[in-house]
C-alpha cells in the first residue's frame, strides 16, 4: 500500500521523488514486484474462501439431512 | 488516461456484459429447467409440473410427489372468525344485547355481570370474542355445561354476538391487571415472564391487556377464583378441550395443584371486582 | 510507465476467467447435489384459509403429529400457535425421507430443527414444507425462530429422532411421543 502511494505521487510530480530519494528506477523496480505480492494475497483469498464453501457444504450442509 | 488503452479496454464493456447476461440465463436454465425436469423424473413428477413447481406456480417439490391427506376434520370448536363474526361484535344490536341479557344471563352472571355467586364466572369487561366464542361453543356442544346448553339454545350467532358485545362494552377499560394480591415471585414470573424450561409462556402474554394473543383469549382480572381454579383443571384433565389447537391444554397440564390455586387468586385479586363496585 | 494499461488488462481478464472458474465449480457442485441427493430450496407455495385451519381435514387437531400415510410415506405436520407448537413433541424416524408440513392460524412464526437443515418461515395462509431426512437420533430442539409475539421465547417443540426399529406406527399409522 506504501509503495502504491508512494508510486502513484511519483508518477504525478517527479518532484516528490527526489524528496524521498528514489530514482525511476527504484519505482520501476517497485512496481514490478508489487503485483506479484497483490496476485499472491488475493490469489489465496480467493482460494481459502472457495475451500471454506466446499468444506461448509460437504462436510456441514450435506451430512446434516438433504432438503428438498 | 491515455486513448490508446479505452480503445483497449472497450470491448469488454459489452463482452463482460453478455458474460454476465450469459451466466444469469444458465443459472435460471439449470434451476427452473433442467434440474427440475430430471429430479421430476426419478421422482415421478411430469416436466410440466416439475417447472412449475421450481417457479412456485405450483405446490410441492420438483424432487418429490405431494403428500396426500385423507382425513377428515374433527374441528374441538365450529367458531370462525370471518369477517362477518368481527363485524357483527364491533356493531351490535345494543339494544338487543342489554334485553337478553337482562332475561337470560343475569339471574346467575348479575344484572350488571358481576356474579353473585362464586361457581358462576364474572362477565363484565370480558372480551366480546371470548365470551362469543364461548357462548358459540356451549351451543354446539364443543363445550360441555348442561345448563349453559340450555339456555344458549334458543339463541342464533347474531344474539349471542350481540350479547357478548353487551358484557364486554359494560365496563370497559376497568381491566388492566395491575394490583396483584399474591406475591410469591414463582407466580409472578410464571405471570409476567413464563417459565421457557418448561414450555410455559407468561400468563400476560395472552391474557394481559392489548396483549396481542388469539383473539378469543378471555381477559382474566378479577374473575372468580373457584371458577379460574376449576376451568385450569378441566383443561388439565381434558374433561374442558374446546380451546383450539391444545393452546390451554398444554399449558394446564404443566402446571402444578399449587400453581393452578395460587394463579387462580392472583388474577381473582386483580382490580376488576372492586373497581365497578 | 512500467504497468501499461495493457498489462492491468490482461490480469483483470485473468481474474475474471479465475472468478468463473469458481462459479462453475460451485454450479457443479449443486447440480451433483441436486440430481445425486434431491436437494431443493424448500419453498412451496401452497395456499390455506387461516381463519378456519382448525376446520379444514388435513390441520384438524387429530390429524397433527406424525402419520405413515397409506401409501407409505411419512408426513409430519405441525400447527404454529400464540404461543405453542401442536402437537409440542413430534417423532420421526432415522435415515428416512420425512416430509414436515406446517401452518399457522394466527401470524408469522418460523422453526428451525438445531443440528439439521430444517429451517422455514410458518405464515398465516400457507402451508411451509420442508422433506428432509434426520441422520442423527435423538432429542433435537425445534424453536420459533420468528418473533410472534410476548410469549415467543417460550415457543418450542421437540423432534425426537428415533431409530428405524423403535418407530412402531399405531393401526392408523400414527405415532406419538410418551
Ligand atoms: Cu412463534
Amino acid at each position: 500500500m506504501l509503495f502504491l502511494l508512494l508510486g502513484r505521487s511519483a508518477l504525478a510530480g517527479k518532484t516528490r521523488s527526489e524528496d524521498t530519494g528514489l530514482s525511476q528506477a527504484d519505482l520501476d523496480t517497485v512496481m514490478e514486484e508489487v503485483p506479484k505480492g497483490a496476485l499472491a494475497l488475493s490469489a489465496s483469498a480467493v482460494l481459502l474462501l472457495l475451500c471454506g464453501w466446499f468444506f461448509v457444504y460437504f462436510f456441514i450442509f450435506v451430512p446434516r439431512g438433504t432438503v428438498g | 488516461m491515455s486513448v490508446e488503452s479505452e480503445a483497449e479496454d472497450r470491448p469488454w464493456q459489452v463482452r463482460a456484459s453478455v458474460i454476465v447476461v450469459a451466466i444469469v440465463v444458465v443459472a435460471a436454465l439449470l434451476g427452473f429447467v433442467v434440474l427440475p425436469v430430471v429430479q421430476g423424473r426419478s421422482a415421478g413428477v411430469d416436466a410440466f409440473s416439475a417447472i412449475c413447481r421450481a417457479l412456485g406456480l405450483q405446490a410441492g417439490s420438483p424432487a418429490v410427489r405431494q403428500p396426500v391427506s385423507a382425513t377428515r376434520a374433527e374441528p374441538v370448536s365450529l367458531v370462525a372468525w370471518t369477517e362477518e363474526v368481527i363485524a357483527r361484535l364491533h356493531n351490535p344490536n345494543e339494544e338487543n344485547g342489554s334485553d337478553l341479557a337482562a332475561n337470560i344471563c343475569a339471574s346467575c352472571h348479575g344484572a350488571d355481570g358481576v356474579s353473585p355467586d362464586p361457581a358462576f364466572p364474572h362477565m363484565a369487561g370480558q372480551s366480546a370474542f371470548a365470551i362469543y366464542k364461548q357462548l358459540h361453543d356451549f351451543k354446539n356442544g364443543a363445550r360441555g355445561n348442561e345448563i349453559m346448553a340450555s339456555v344458549v339454545e334458543q339463541l342464533d350467532d347474531e344474539q349471542m354476538a350481540d350479547i357478548a358485545a353487551h358484557f364486554a362494552y359494560f365496563t370497559k377499560g376497568a381491566l388492566d391487571p395491575t394490583t396483584p394480591v399474591t406475591n410469591d415471585p414463582a407466580i409472578v414470573r410464571l405471570v409476567e415472564r413464563g417459565i421457557t424450561a418448561r414450555g410455559l409462556p407468561a400468563c400476560a402474554s395472552c391474557h394481559g391487556a392489548h396483549a396481542g394473543g388469539p383473539i378469543e383469549t378471555p381477559t382474566l382480572a378479577g374473575q372468580r377464583h373457584e371458577y379460574l381454579a376449576a376451568q385450569l383443571r378441566a383443561f388439565a384433565k381434558g374433561e374442558r378441550r374446546n380451546d383450539i389447537y391444545h393452546r390451554m391444554r398444554d399449558i394446564a397440564t404443566k402446571l402444578t395443584d399449587s400453581e393452578i390455586e395460587e394463579l387462580a387468586a392472583y388474577y381473582a385479586g386483580i382490580g376488576l371486582y372492586q373497581r365497578i363496585k | 510507465m512500467a504497468v501499461s494499461e495493457s498489462d492491468i488488462l490482461r490480469s483483470e481478464v485473468r481474474w475474471a476467467m479465475i472468478v468463473g472458474v469458481a462459479v462453475a465449480v460451485i454450479f457443479a457442485a449443486v447440480i451433483y447435489t441436486g440430481i445425486e441427493l434431491h436437494v431443493n430450496p424448500p419453498s412451496n407455495i401452497e395456499t390455506i384459509d387461516p381463519k378456519a385451519l382448525h376446520l379444514s381435514n388435513e390441520f384438524t387437531e387429530s390429524n397433527l403429529g406424525t402419520r405413515v400415510e397409506p401409501e407409505g410415506r411419512i408426513t409430519t405436520r405441525i400447527v404454529a400457535t400464540q404461543f405453542a407448537f401442536d402437537p409440542p413433541c413430534v417423532v420421526v424416524p432415522a435415515n428416512e425421507p420425512v416430509t414436515l408440513r406446517l401452518t399457522t392460524p394466527d401470524v408469522i412464526h418460523g422453526i428451525l430443527v438445531t443440528g439439521t437443515n430444517v429451517n422455514t418461515m410458518i405464515v398465516p395462509g400457507y402451508v411451509a414444507q420442508v422433506h428432509t431426512v434426520f441422520t442423527k437420533t435423538g432429542d433435537l430442539l425445534m424453536p420459533c425462530h420468528e418473533y410472534c409475539g410476548l410469549g415467543h421465547s417460550q415457543m418450542w417443540a421437540t423432534v425426537r429422532v428415533v431409530p428405524r426399529e423403535s418407530f412402531r406406527p399405531d393401526a392408523e399409522g400414527r405415532v406419538a411421543c410418551d
